[in-house]
């Protein structure tokens, strides 16, 4: 019989596209800050229904629209509460894969839409952490820069968490 | 006439909010890795079917005949 909730049973870091044998070594995405940026604003925009009524609720006609506000209010949290999880959707997306034999980078465009880049580990050259800005160096973020021999010349992985860890675990593969 | 076409706009936007809903919960099962995004997908999908409801329920407790006499004389005026 088939069962439904055995799509939350833990299912490992299986991706779309691996090898056969490939062995997953990490997994990164976007340095949380830029969630909790997204949470951030997320959460003073749920305030504004109460700043709204607060002007309007004296009023002489808000008797008379009340449920009308009150209608629209929910209306705003269904697409508030859409456009939270679109955006964290968008996050958890955007990954950068570490296997054994290459390095994977998903970019999730929107819906439908995404570019993925792989790099073989053996046609790298050099790579360079770049971290920019006070807010990059107190929070440990920023950007990977992959030279490659081929055609492919540059491969840039931006805002990952603990760039030099992550240029180290690299190179011990 | 008014709940008629707020009826109409609700039922446009209800038919895109579901499109939007499948491609959301879509793209979380199908393209994530690991757990965790699933679990996230369920609790998009149970916050948004509560949402819903009550979207629904408030549209119906609108008494458009009041809201009618508020704003039809607004209109005249122009």
């Amino acid at each position: 019989m088939l069962n439904i909730f055995s799509l939350f049973s833990p299912s490992g870091l299986s991706f779309k596209g691996q090898l056969p044998q490939e062995e997953v070594v990490l997994l990164k995405r976007r340095h949380w800050f830029f969630l909790a940026l997204n949470i951030f604003v997320t959460f003073l925009f749920t305030f504004l229904p109460f700043v709204v009524y607060g002007l309007i609720s004296r009023t002489s006609w808000f008797q008379v629209a009340s449920d009308l506000f009150w209608f629209l209010t929910a209306l705003y949290y269904l697409i508030l509460w859409f456009l939270f999880f679109y955006n964290l959707t968008m996050y958890l997306l955007n990954i950068f894969i570490l296997t054994k034999q290459r390095i994977v980078k998903r970019e999730q465009l929107g819906f439908f839409n995404f570019k993925e880049a792989t790099l073989e580990l053996s046609k790298i050259q050099d790579i360079s952490v770049l971290q920019k800005g006070i807010l990059a160096n107190l929070l440990n973020y920023g950007d990977l820069e992959i030279q490659t021999a081929g055609n492919q010349n540059k491969f840039l992985f931006q805002q990952l968490p603990n760039p030099t860890a992550l240029k180290q675990a690299i190179l011990n593969q | 006439m008014l709940n008629t076409i707020f009826l109409i706009l609700g039922v446009i936007a209800g038919v895109l909010y579901l499109w939007f809903l499948f491609t959301l919960i879509y793209h979380l099962i199908r393209f994530s890795i690991g757990n965790a995004p699933k679990i996230i997908a369920l609790v998009f999908f149970l916050g948004s079917f509560c949402l819903v409801i009550l979207v629904i329920a408030l549209f119906f407790k609108i008494n458009w005949q009041n809201l009618s006499d508020l704003i039809v004389p607004i209109f005249k005026v122009f």
